[in-house]
């Protein structure tokens, strides 16, 4: 047993942090959680030191007395205060008298992170009763109609509706790139696409590693699609002026690896993508965006080996989830190969208005074809080869390169990588209000 | 789809284009089963570092290169595509 919240016993109602009238105010126990920093995370004797320093306790239990019988309750409720090594958090009691102090010390002190009140659990089925839910269901049932009446779909659909500024692409608002405070420096992203324009202006002094894997093809890009998405993963924060652009890149310090699997006529072969992700993988690239695919249903072995191989090297491979839904139609399509293999992260499309895209493929029934993220994929503002330096185009192709560069401002933050990068990916990305089969964790987010 | 199949050196039979995946324990040693695949009939064209083999073998002798020690699968090698630069939908 080393659930934190039984070891202070008291229960002290703390009702400072109200909720809405009607609920339940959450009951505080009179202990206080102390979170430490990853720094001293692990190390009991510096959080037993952070603790003494910042409570003044001096009776300290630590869980790791107990072994593996777990913590005894009795001894805990009767000292001034509990550690959990392995969790990184303390339990202290404090009277109220004290606990502004302690508060003001654990501010600033680089060991802690936080001092919050610990709160007593309930099972949700304790004294919500069937009953209780029922209404509650029936209640918001009827709230929805009367917000709804009338108003089409607008009245649920109350997500945000964003548009390209001078400033930045719409894109790069709904993900919360333009407030972030990371570029990508450090991470390798490579792109594994059409090739792209060496001379488009907006990437001069950019470090730029090229590799064409199209027999008799430079790795010039005599397409657009590659530099519409090297422009979105890993453009420039400011284009230069003449003419001046709005932002349109998620990660401008981020190290480019172009690699051309597709030649200039817009097609390619399976042996020279997975030519290019071995290529990625031995430079030690952290993201592999390919915003290509086949309508093909079943998983192949090859891709999900390789995107196996590619997660446990510290490389994550984000994929288009496929163009071949015909929504208005009636036809949700379904997500093509490679982005269905469970270990390559499948990337849905939305608009400006949080919607999916009418061609955005759905979910496919085979074991890892589903739908893992969302990024913005309509009406996308980019890079294209010279003359026309910019130009604006829709596809799952254009949300990859999205969670593509987000994904190198998360491994820049987090220092994560492959699988645990994934994973955070999924954790941040901001929930949306459609099915899952359609979006996944939703629209991928920014750190901030 | 120019990549799909091609006639063997005494044109009485086809090649078929393939990507072999090769099993995690055959990683150290990747050239070893590509020298296996040879042997088994296999025109190897690329050995990868992440354990893929691609290259062309002769139809009739494809079934024989499922049973090469350390192949994981043997499958097609496929073309994709994308739509021509001046379409909407990428």
């Amino acid at each position: 047993m080393t659930s934190p919240m039984m070891a202070g016993g008291g229960g002290v109602p703390g009702n400072e942090d109200n909720l809405v009238s009607g609920a339940r105010p959450p009951l505080t126990t009179g202990s206080y959680l102390v979170v430490f920093s990853d720094e001293v995370h692990g190390d009991e004797a510096a959080m037993a030191d952070a603790v003494r320093a910042v409570a003044g306790v001096s009776d300290l239990l630590s869980t790791s007395e107990f072994g593996a019988e777990g913590i005894d309750l009795d001894r805990a409720a009767a000292a001034g205060g509990t550690i959990f090594p392995e969790l990184g958090i303390a339990v202290v009691a404090a009277d109220p008298t004290q606990v502004a102090g302690m508060v003001g010390l654990a501010a600033a002190d680089p060991r802690i992170v936080a001092v919050e009140p610990e709160h007593v659990m309930y099972a949700i089925d304790d004294d919500l009763s069937l009953d209780y839910l029922r209404g509650y269901r029936d209640a918001t049932a009827h709230l929805y109609d009367q917000a709804s009446a009338g108003a089409g779909t607008a009245g649920v659909e109350a997500a945000a509706r964003f548009a390209d500024t001078a400033a930045s692409t719409w894109g790069l608002q709904a993900t919360r790139v333009t407030t972030s405070k990371y570029t990508g420096a450090g991470v390798r992203v490579a792109v594994l696409d059409t090739g792209f324009d060496l001379e488009n202006p907006d990437f001069a002094n950019r470090k730029i590693v090229t590799r064409s894997f199209v027999p008799g093809e430079n790795v010039q890009d005599g397409h657009g699609h590659g530099t519409h998405c090297i422009g979105t993963s890993c453009g420039v924060a400011v284009p230069p002026t003449p003419p001046g652009s709005r932002r349109y890149g998620v990660a401008p310090a981020a190290e480019i690896f172009v690699g051309k699997v597709l030649s200039n006529a817009g097609s390619g072969t399976d042996r020279n993508i997975l030519a290019a992700i071995s290529w990625a993988i031995s430079n030690r690239c952290q993201v592999i965006s390919m915003s290509l695919g086949a309508d093909v249903r079943t998983v192949s072995v090859a891709y999900e080996t390789v995107g196996r191989r590619a997660l446990a090297a510290g490389t994550l491979i984000v994929a288009a989830a496929g163009n071949n839904g015909r929504r208005r139609e009636g036809d949700a399509g379904f997500v093509g190969m490679p982005a269905n293999s469970p270990s390559i992260m499948a990337v849905a499309a939305i608009d400006a208005r949080s919607a999916v895209a009418n061609f955005s493929a759905r979910s496919n029934p085979v074991a890892g074809g589903q739908v893992d993220i969302a990024g913005p994929g309509v009406n996308v503002y980019s890079s294209w080869p010279l003359p026309a330096r910019y130009n604006t185009i829709s596809g799952t192709s254009m949300a990859t390169p999205h969670v593509a560069g987000i994904a190198a401002l998360w491994a820049e933050a987090t220092g994560l990588r492959g699988a645990a990068l994934w994973s955070r990916l999924q954790q941040s990305a901001s929930r949306l209000p459609l099915p899952s089969v359609d979006v996944g964790a939703g629209l991928a987010q920014a750190p901030q | 789809m120019p990549w799909g199949h091609a006639e063997d050196d005494r044109g009485v039979s086809v090649a078929d284009n393939v990507i072999v995946t090769a099993a995690d324990d055959q990683l150290a040693d990747i050239e070893g089963l590509a020298e296996r695949l040879r042997s088994a009939g296999m025109d190897v064209d690329q050995v990868l570092s992440v354990g893929v083999i691609t290259g062309s073998v002769p139809a009739s002798r494809r079934a024989s290169l499922a049973a090469v020690h350390g192949v994981d699968a043997v499958e097609d090698d496929g073309a994709i595509s994308i739509p021509p630069p001046d379409s909407d939908i990428q």
